[in-house]
């Protein structure tokens, strides 16, 4: 009995240690995570600051940007019958032309040639996804996703544009006209957002 | 009239009597046709379209007044009437789509809000005030 209960003591010590050892790798694997995540912040940083956006790469997200709305815009009016949604869809179109050819005859004047960058690639590969998306859609289901996608995308835009695009335009006139779409951005948002609470 | 007066026999009195007469019902007929004409433009107004913005956003103007939007922006632009603020709420495309450095006039009789139809969050208010 006094053996059984010895055993049973034993067994209960060797699960408590074991528990302390799990807890204790748990600690280390945090501890080894946030050292991780520190570093990878770290190496980011760096790797942002080798990589800063410059005028050129500035001037492809602004018409990879424009391209992409003007993109969906066209799907919308293909596929939507909601006179709203179409309305706004050549809003879309209509504006986003415009700035794309403010900015194309900018880069022209300045003689910048758009290089691409990871932003951009990131957007063009949303942007595929989200159109292969819309066209197998229809009805209230392709407007909904349509236009919720466009709240979104506008939001995303206006945060590149304020935090990454305006800081880093070298060039003055360049940085302009970013500040000078940036309303047209916004106003476009407000558009979707009460298109968005109406259907 | 002047040939009127130069005819006349300035030696009896009750015909030149009669002259003042006529030429003062003339004018007061003349002042009281003033009065019912409609409102002629008084002061012309510029309200500038620019960053999205109607600027000013608010107006206020007598009635008869010319108002013109002129846009300043790069893409085009509306005025739609969203009507009388107290009667009804109806929209009403007042201008054409303004391209850019394009313009819009028009004669103002009574107070309204508007919007540009295009770009919903852009608002206007024109407010008549007693002359």
């Amino acid at each position: 009995m006094l053996t059984h209960k010895n055993q049973k003591l034993s067994s209960y010590k060797t699960g408590l240690a074991n528990r302390k050892r799990k807890s204790s790798i748990t600690k280390n694997i945090f501890a080894v995570g946030s050292i991780l995540t520190l570093l990878t912040g770290c190496v980011n940083a760096t790797t942002e600051k080798e990589n800063a956006l410059t005028d050129a790469n500035i001037a492809a997200i602004v018409v990879g940007a424009n391209n992409i709305d003007i993109s969906a815009g066209e799907i919308a009016l293909a596929r939507s019958n909601n006179p709203e949604i179409k309305k706004f869809a050549q809003t879309m179109i209509t504006d986003h032309t415009a700035v794309l050819n403010a900015a194309v005859a900018l880069v022209t004047k300045l003689g910048v040639t758009p290089v691409n960058n990871s932003l951009v690639a990131t957007l063009s590969e949303q942007s595929m996804q989200h159109e292969a998306k819309l066209k197998t859609l229809s009805g209230s289901e392709f407007d909904k996703t349509y236009i919720n996608h466009e709240v979104s995308y506008h939001k995303t835009v206006i945060g590149v544009i304020e935090e990454q695009l305006i800081p880093a335009a070298q060039n003055q006139e360049l940085k302009d006209t970013l500040i000078s779409v940036l309303p047209a951005f916004k106003a476009h948002l407000q558009h979707c957002q009460m298109i968005q609470s109406r259907i | 009239m002047f040939k009127l007066a130069s005819k006349m026999n300035w030696n009896k009195p009750y015909l030149f009597g009669l002259f003042i007469f006529m030429v003062s019902f003339a004018n007061l007929l003349h002042s009281n046709s003033s009065a019912s004409e409609p409102a002629k433009i008084k002061t012309k107004h510029i309200i500038v379209i620019s960053q999205f913005e109607f600027v000013p956003a608010k107006l206020e103007v007598k009635q008869g007044d010319m108002i013109t939007w002129v846009n300043k922006d790069f893409a085009p632009h509306n005025i739609t009437s969203i009507g009388n603020i107290s009667v009804n709420k109806n929209l009403t495309k007042l201008s054409p789509d303004l391209l850019s450095e394009n313009e819009y006039s028009m004669t103002i009789s009574e107070s309204f809000d508007y919007l540009c139809g295009l770009h919903p969050s852009m608002k206007g208010q024109i407010i008549v005030i007693k002359n």
